[in-house]
């Protein structure tokens, strides 16, 4: 938690320490998220970027406890939210937050609308699922939400199947139904990746606008680095299931501390960097990301590093932060003088 | 300007539309024009990308040049032979020169067949090479894409996205093609997979005197390994000319709302939100006129009723390789693109 | 295969199927009693010490004909499903893969052949051929052709759109090649897992055309005959009819467990690997 402000703004409205999300039981259980430790503060938008079996996918799962569906099990941490450790949380109580202080977008707006209901109902089942009927006042606050979203010609949507709508809408569809009670967290999985790069735009410069207008705090989750630089305050980055570096995006991007981040955003081809910047080759990181659950003693990175040391296979770095709140998880970069082991990096 | 001898792959005027189901058996049959009166040359040795967003055709577009479709009209010329309309042995001898990479890495190989089978095959379609030849050629390549003669016996399950890319890219290189065509090569690679694979593309451009055509959607990916770059909206292309002028001037509407929309990997540059009017229009149903004038901040009435042909830039002369083309009333007077790379 | 091992329902499917091939197969020496003997003197008889399974009205012991029985069943079912299989399966692919008029002059015919009720259709082959061994196995054939044609043709209809088929035309592969070196391949699996499930039906049909009288006449046991012979007898000699009937359900049951299982088995691996 910062120790210097203590506006209200600053409380952090979701605290995670150290959850573990397993797959699996007894020996064979495989570990998909183990030991992440963040918080998000009311209003920001904190990225969490990774890419395939990164886990970060299954941390927004774990948050809102819809990972059991899928045979996983929330099975160590606490989800602090309200005041409640979400991870005990009785069932009935989850329920209640799903959707209505905590919700969630997903990436896929096709698969997650059902195509049999207009649109009209599906918006209006979040407020029936929360007992608020489905009459006439439901009607004006679907409206409103559609609104809200943007959405030209709210009433004639109302009838609307979802596979008649673009990908831009259906996703907008999505958004007005995740902020229907105007919850305090929105996840966001991937918003963005199965939409063409002119909706993205379109439908991330709304998450962002309403996070200012209704002061909800987004976990935004994608594996683009472009995404993350635009669109979140603060961004951690996962790697095979743990969080390797966190801060402000600013200076994550402008002093990378993990040799993981380092290789990301060197890899990344940005425009302008061939002619204007003469960049012929891209940075590569070899190898490839490595699988779910494979058992390491040591830093999940340490394969792939450039600068791995014989210490870094032995034992797994701790995510170490310095004052200004920017920390990362190695053995060889983090400077031992920065080295304030919190266990929640601010 | 170059010989005529000096170009590979000459399209013109090309269309390819498709028939949609009629709701009674008494109307008017409508079409979606997947890809409208496309015209583009691709010299030997360069590499052109080709970038649109779905509904664009660029992927219909980069099958028909491959002859995996067949077009409604037009001409395809590889290497002077006109291939438009070849079929079975003729087409299959034509498939020598020019190749494909699929984008999906987990789809474009044969689950049931071992990587150095996977390779190998163009050759023993094309036969005339004994098994042990065409493994040796496979072999090599497979080498040469960074995978060993071990790898070259395993499964496409046991190989990562990565070096499952990798493989298909043998795969497309085990003719010697001139062209090799490639469908969004790394979208489905993860993010630092992708450098790794555009590093190999670019290494065997050099080595094998390659040209390319890079479809994408991802304008940064295009800047890094291409020359020329075509940018097409429902089934036209809009503006094409070299990547840097074009990335650093672009003068097609459409062409900076692209540019505008990709998010940055730099935080210091913070786009404030341009208004993207609109949605990506229906294929099947275009606007009249310009395709893009629904949502062009600068469309007039010239927009609305005639399609600008893609002609250059005026001020820019035929100086081959420099050549500027833009479809659009008003490129000249467009002013300076705001707020850009 | 290894994967076989760990199913239980795997297991037991092919336990019950293997156990009844055994007594098919070893019936001229494993059976008791020669199942035509007759002896009148110990007509339907209960189960007892001499006869497990009891006798019936000619006195011909039960055992030995349920074992016995289970030959035609069993051969005239696989040989069945493997024609039908062998020629349903050839159309599929080539009716799936060119579509157009091949697609239309391929499935018509099979489509109106489909549309016959099945005993109806063997009826006709029956009273049209005779009732041999040989016209027993075509009018099955016949029947899982278009059948196998159906289902081949679905499945090679879904390859035929992945990415590595049009590589391989990209490859200048010629249409012949690609259905034989990779839609062939890789519909096997859907091919055998039908073939189970068919396996089953097909001896069930069997059973129900010897039940009417138009499939394996008597004397020759079949188990259907037998389910015939012991309808009118149900509730003075019920050991007639169960006991044949039970040994058909434990086959039908084998089979449609062992299909079931190998479906599971083979579909996920097969169309993936795929993290």
């Amino acid at each position: 938690m910062s120790g210097a402000a203590n506006k209200p703004q600053d409380a952090a409205v979701l605290q995670v320490r150290e959850l573990v999300t397993e797959f699996g039981s007894g020996p064979s259980a495989r570990r998909a998220v183990d030991g992440v430790s963040f918080s998000l503060r009311r209003g920001e938008v904190l990225g969490l970027v990774g890419e395939s079996g990164s886990g970060k996918s299954v941390t927004a799962l774990s948050l809102l406890r819809l990972i059991d569906r899928q045979a996983g099990r929330v099975s160590g941490g606490e989800i602090l939210f309200d005041g409640r450790d979400l991870r005990t949380a009785p069932d009935a109580q989850m329920r209640r937050i799903r959707g209505r202080e905590m919700s969630m977008v997903f990436q896929e707006p096709l698969s997650a609308l059902n195509p049999c209901y207009t649109v009209g109902d599906q918006i209006a089942e979040v407020f029936v699922a929360h007992g608020d009927g489905a009459g006439a006042a439901t009607r004006a606050r679907v409206l409103e939400l559609l609104s809200l979203v943007r959405i030209p010609d709210p009433v004639g949507i109302l009838r609307r199947y979802p596979h008649e709508l673009s990908g831009g809408m259906r996703q907008r569809v999505m958004i007005a139904m995740a902020l229907a009670y105007a919850p305090k967290v929105l996840i966001a999985d991937e918003p963005t990746t199965a939409l063409d790069v002119t909706t993205q735009a379109q439908v991330l410069d709304l998450i962002d606008g309403l996070r200012r207008e209704l002061g909800v705090a987004v976990l935004l989750i994608t594996h683009d680095m472009g995404v993350v630089a635009q669109y979140t305050d603060r961004v951690a980055v996962m790697y095979a299931g743990r969080i390797v570096e966190t801060g402000e995006v600013g200076e994550v991007f402008r002093r990378p501390r993990h040799p993981y981040t380092e290789g990301l955003l060197a890899s990344v081809p940005r425009l302008g960097q061939r002619w204007r910047e003469g960049v012929q080759r891209l940075a590569e990181i070899p190898g490839s990301v490595p699988g779910i659950g494979v058992i390491r003693q040591g830093c999940r990175f340490e394969p792939r590093c450039a600068r791995a040391e014989a210490r870094c296979a032995g034992a797994v770095p701790p995510l170490l932060s310095d004052a200004d709140g920017h920390a990362s998880a190695c053995w060889v970069t983090s400077a031992p003088a920065d080295a304030a082991p919190t266990k929640e990096p601010a | 300007m170059k010989s005529e001898a000096d170009i590979l792959l000459d399209v013109r005027n090309l269309s390819m539309r498709y028939p949609l189901r009629r709701r009674t058996p008494f109307g008017p049959r409508q079409h979606v024009h997947a890809v409208n009166d496309v015209s583009l040359r691709l010299r030997r040795g360069e590499t052109l990308g080709i970038v649109g967003e779905s509904g664009s055709g660029k992927t219909t577009l980069a099958r028909c040049i491959l002859r995996l479709l067949e077009p409604t009209s037009g001409r395809i010329a590889l290497q002077g032979q006109d291939i438009t309309h070849l079929r079975g042995r003729a087409l299959r001898e034509a498939r020598r020169h020019m190749q494909f990479v699929f984008q999906d890495p987990y789809a474009s190989l044969d689950p049931r067949l071992r990587a150095l089978e996977l390779v190998r095959e163009p050759l023993d379609a094309l036969g005339g090479f004994s098994r042990s030849e065409a493994d040796a050629i496979a072999l090599r390549l497979l080498e040469r894409v960074g995978l060993s003669a071990a790898q070259a016996r395993q499964f496409p399950h046991q190989f990562s996205g990565g070096q499952r890319q990798r493989i298909g890219i043998a795969r497309a290189l085990v003719l010697n093609p001139q062209l090799v065509v490639a469908d969004e090569p790394v979208s489905a690679l993860d993010v630092s997979v992708r450098a790794q694979i555009l590093n190999l593309m670019a290494d065997l451009r050099r080595e094998f005197g390659l040209s390319y055509l890079i479809i994408s959607h991802d304008l940064a990916i295009i800047e890094h390994v291409c020359d020329q770059v075509a940018i097409v909206y429902l089934g036209r292309i809009v503006e094409h000319g070299p990547v840097e002028q074009i990335f650093r001037d672009p003068r097609h509407p459409y062409t900076r709302t692209l540019l505008a929309a990709i998010p940055s990997p730099d935080p210091s540059r913070r786009r404030r939100a341009v208004e993207i009017a609109g949605d990506l229009p229906n294929p099947a149903a275009p606007p009249p006129g310009c395709p893009f004038h629904p949502r062009c901040p600068h469309a007039q009435d010239a927009c609305r009723q005639s399609v600008p042909p893609l002609d250059l830039l005026p001020g820019e002369g035929g100086s081959g390789a420099g050549e500027r083309r833009v479809a659009c009333f008003f490129a000249q007077s467009l002013g300076p693109a705001p707020g850009l790379v | 295969m290894s994967r076989i091992f760990r199913s239980p329902k795997a297991l037991v499917g092919a336990a019950l199927i293997v156990l009844i091939l055994l007594a098919a197969l070893l019936a001229p020496w494993a059976a008791p009693h020669d199942p035509l003997a007759i002896d009148p003197a110990a007509g339907m008889m209960p189960p007892s010490a001499g006869h497990w399974l009891g006798t019936d009205f000619f006195g011909r012991d039960v055992l030995s004909r349920m074992m016995w029985g289970a030959r035609p069943s069993l051969l005239i079912g696989f040989s069945g499903v493997a024609l039908g299989c062998l020629i349903g399966s050839l159309l599929g692919l080539l009716a799936g893969y060119f579509k157009g008029w091949v697609d239309v002059a391929i499935m018509r015919p099979i489509d109106m052949l489909l549309s016959f009720p099945i005993v109806i259709l063997a009826l006709a082959m029956v009273a049209a051929l005779g009732p041999s061994l040989l016209n027993l196995i075509l009018t099955i054939s016949l029947l899982f052709v278009p059948r196998f044609a159906r289902v081949v043709r679905a499945e090679t209809l879904a390859l035929r759109e992945m990415d590595y088929v049009e590589a391989a035309r990209a490859s200048g592969r010629t249409p012949l090649a690609i259905i034989r070196r990779h839609l062939l391949p890789n519909a096997t699996a859907q091919i055998i897992v039908t073939c189970t499930v068919f396996l089953a039906d097909a001896i069930l049909i069997e059973a129900g055309l010897s039940f009417l009288g138009v499939g394996v006449t008597p004397p020759e046991p079949s188990w259907g005959n037998m389910l015939a012979e012991g309808r009118s007898n149900i509730l003075g000699a019920p050991w007639l009819m169960t006991f044949p009937g039970l040994m058909l359900t434990c086959t039908l049951v084998g089979f449609n467990l062992l299909g079931d299982a190998l479906r599971d088995i083979l579909d996920p691996r097969l169309h993936g690997g795929r993290p």
